[in-house]
């Protein structure tokens, strides 16, 4: 299945290079969790409670199992603006 | 006294005259400093019901007793006085250098009270005050006084000064202090030049003495060790300052984008931290005492849009940028320096331009009035209506009210996105609800720094809290605007008192903050007495705005946030349930079902003078 994945912030980094518009495809195997793609995209996953994840846009556990089409997204849980 | 300097000085601009006064030590205890003491002289000292530009309104420049002292961030000011622009409560806080500066002439409050016949700028060296002539700098821009008042008092002193929009009584104007830092909302700008006071330059080498100055440093230390670590793992505020925020919000659906019509933004990625740091930074830039380094300084090359300074940060950036539907980042950067350079607020300025757009592209506001079209999209004009606001020319006079007193105008308040006539910040409370409960109680109107619950709703700092819930939201609302006063008391900054300096527990707590403030004044507080002043803070502006007018009526938020769902975004159908949180939220402050505190818990908190 397809699924899109923005990372915010810092986390920009581990997007491959050649990602324009912020906005990375992935086909990934039913069932993947939210967690799967982010250590197959090498973010490190050592200190979870720090990292802010949701699917389209709503905060969710680690463990969430992605659907078709979903966006995950990202970034470091800090103060904003 | 320790940490505070225990003096604060008074300023009679009518009679030119300066006094010092010695500061009671209870009021100081119970009132912490900064914004608390600067409440308890303004509400003793000045009727609210005041013409807020009136010589009898007063205007008090107030650091707190952490600001000069090792603590990280100690280095704030806030400005508190009655808004010109809202009749509630002007409570704006600022940083940079000058904070630090002005405790280290000896003082911790300046009270400014009366009108200068005319301009005059006050001169404040290591104790010693002057109010001397400023008509030579009356219609200089920012920079440009700056300039000239170091050369004239000393090049190492520090300036906090308005711009044109301040001395044409604009109601979005700010107090700006090192050139590029605000103090920036509710109108403050106009008070002071309602006062003729121009500037104030300070320059002082008092150091603070301290109760326990070892531990203060060994706290300290510690607490910038957990800084540094957090921006070796990648501090996003660092790298990219808040600008890294507008794809998070617009990824939430709560980015304010064409006035509020929508949270989401299709060109967010134009207007991110990366374009910024792509294509414009120079630099990040950190106030004085600051291991966080959230500001930019930056320079535009654009033939267009020319320039060099700071900025633009997050509320900036939604407000002059996707509020008016503008996706040009060196525009927005450029509107934000014109800002900066002619004393405005950015936010107030960018929500009533984009409030005016709106009104005209649905036939509200004739174009014979605007002298042009104002189209969501059009960076120029954005540009343009920023100068004509600052000066009052042509449109920008009725720009320069704010949204309401312009919507309101025109016949259709409605399209004014304010709580208590203050444009809101940067985050759309449909989809993070604590904030629309803050927008709505708030001392200030829309302010999200009176108890910025999207730390939590929205950042996940210190714990992640559903944005779309109401459940629990009035007991967290109620304890960060308690734990705001606190932190702007102290004369800290909240981006480090709310991750560093709180038990990282839902509790929130000010474990690390107490110690702090006792290791600084030797008080002797307890996280229960802290917790209790920044209550008895809270109460006490209300009871101002009580007595200004306001009624639980004004605890409330535009038609569009209440019964206009978001569209799109997680957010989509979903509106601010205000009615359902702000009786719980009235009988967790102790207030009745009016919103007035009750006889009990102002004898609770000993206001009940």
């Amino acid at each position: 299945m397809i699924v899109r994945v923005k990372l915010f912030g810092t986390l920009r980094q581990y997007l491959p290079a050649e990602v324009t518009g912020g906005v990375l495809m992935l086909d990934v195997p039913n069932g993947s969790r939210a967690i799967d793609l982010l250590d197959r995209l090498d973010v490190p996953l050592d200190d979870l409670e720090s990292l802010i994840i949701m699917v389209n846009g709503s905060h969710c556990p680690a463990g969430h199992e992605l659907q078709e089409n979903d966006t995950l997204s990202a970034f470091h849980a800090l103060a904003g603006g | 006294m320790f940490g505070w300097q225990g003096k604060i000085l008074r300023v009679n601009l009518s009679e030119a005259t300066t006094t010092v006064e010695p500061v009671d030590p209870q009021t100081a205890k119970d009132f912490l400093g900064g914004r608390g003491w600067a409440i308890k002289y303004l509400s003793d000292e000045v009727d609210p019901k005041t013409d807020p530009l009136d010589p009898a309104n007063k205007l008090i420049f107030a650091t707190g007793p952490l600001t000069a002292t090792p603590a990280p961030t100690g280095n704030r000011y806030m400005v508190i006085t009655r808004s010109p622009l809202t009749g509630a409560l002007a409570c704006s806080n600022s940083g940079g250098v000058f904070p630090t500066q002005m405790k280290q002439t000896g003082f911790d409050l300046f009270i400014f009270e009366g009108r200068a016949e005319k301009p005059v700028y006050l001169w404040v060296n290591d104790g010693q005050a002057e109010i001397r002539p400023a008509e030579h700098l009356w219609g200089k821009n920012v920079p440009d006084t700056e300039d000239a008042l170091l050369t004239e008092t000393h090049p190492k002193a520090k300036v906090a000064c308005i711009g044109p929009a301040g001395e044409r009584l604009v109601k979005v104007a700010a107090i700006m202090n090192d050139k590029h830092r605000a103090a920036a909302r509710s109108g403050v700008g106009a008070v002071m030049g309602s006062k003729n006071l121009k500037a104030v330059v300070v320059l002082g080498t008092q150091k603070v003495s301290l109760a326990q100055p070892e531990e203060m440093k060994a706290l300290s230390n510690q607490v910038r060790a957990d800084v540094r670590a957090d921006v070796k793992k990648g501090s996003s505020l660092r790298e990219y300052g808040t600008a890294y925020v507008p794809p998070v919000t617009s990824e939430m659906g709560i980015l304010p984008t064409r006035n509020f019509q929508t949270g989401v933004f299709e060109e967010v990625e134009a207007i991110s931290g990366h374009t910024l740091k792509e294509k414009y930074l120079k630099r990040p830039k950190a106030c004085f005492g600051c291991p966080i380094a959230c500001g930019r300084d930056t320079v535009v090359d654009d033939p267009d849009y020319a320039g060099e300074g700071e900025g633009p940060e997050y509320e900036t950036i939604a407000a002059l940028g996707s509020s008016c539907g503008v996706s040009n980042l060196a525009a927005i950067t450029k509107a934000n320096y014109v800002c900066n350079e002619l004393g405005l607020d950015t936010i107030s300025t960018g929500m009533t331009i984009s409030c005016a757009m709106e009104m005209f592209e649905k036939g509200f506001l004739p174009e014979a009035d605007t002298g042009r079209p104002l189209r969501f999209g059009d960076a120029d004009t954005v540009i343009e209506l920023v100068k004509l606001t600052a000066y009052r020319e042509g449109f920008g006079d009725v720009l320069a009210e704010g949204s309401y007193r312009m919507a309101e105008k025109y016949g259709h308040p409605e399209f004014s996105i304010t709580a208590k006539r203050l444009e809101f910040p940067g985050y759309d409370p449909r989809g993070a609800k604590g904030m629309g409960l803050l927008y709505a109680t708030s001392n200030k109107g829309a302010s999200h720094m009176a108890g910025d619950i999207a730390y939590m709703e929205v950042f996940g700092t210190p714990k992640k809290l559903d944005p779309l819930t109401i459940e629990g939201k009035p007991a967290y609302v109620k304890h960060f605007e308690d734990i705001f006063a606190i932190t702007d008391a102290a004369g800290l900054c909240v981006f480090l008192t709310i991750r560093y300096l709180f038990d990282q527990d839902f509790d929130v707590q000010p474990t690390r903050l107490t110690r702090l403030l006792n290791f600084a004044t030797g008080a002797g507080y307890t996280k229960e007495s802290l917790l209790e002043a920044g209550d008895r803070i809270y109460n006490l502006e209300r009871l101002f705005l009580l007595n200004a007018g306001f009624t639980s009526a004004d605890d409330t938020l535009p038609k569009r946030m209440l019964s206009e769902p978001l569209t799109e975004g997680p957010g989509r159908g979903h509106v601010v349930e205000l009615d359902r949180m702000l009786p719980q939220y009235y009988q967790l402050r102790g207030w009745d079902e009016k919103g007035i505190p009750t006889p009990v818990k102002l004898r609770a908190l000993d206001l009940d003078y």
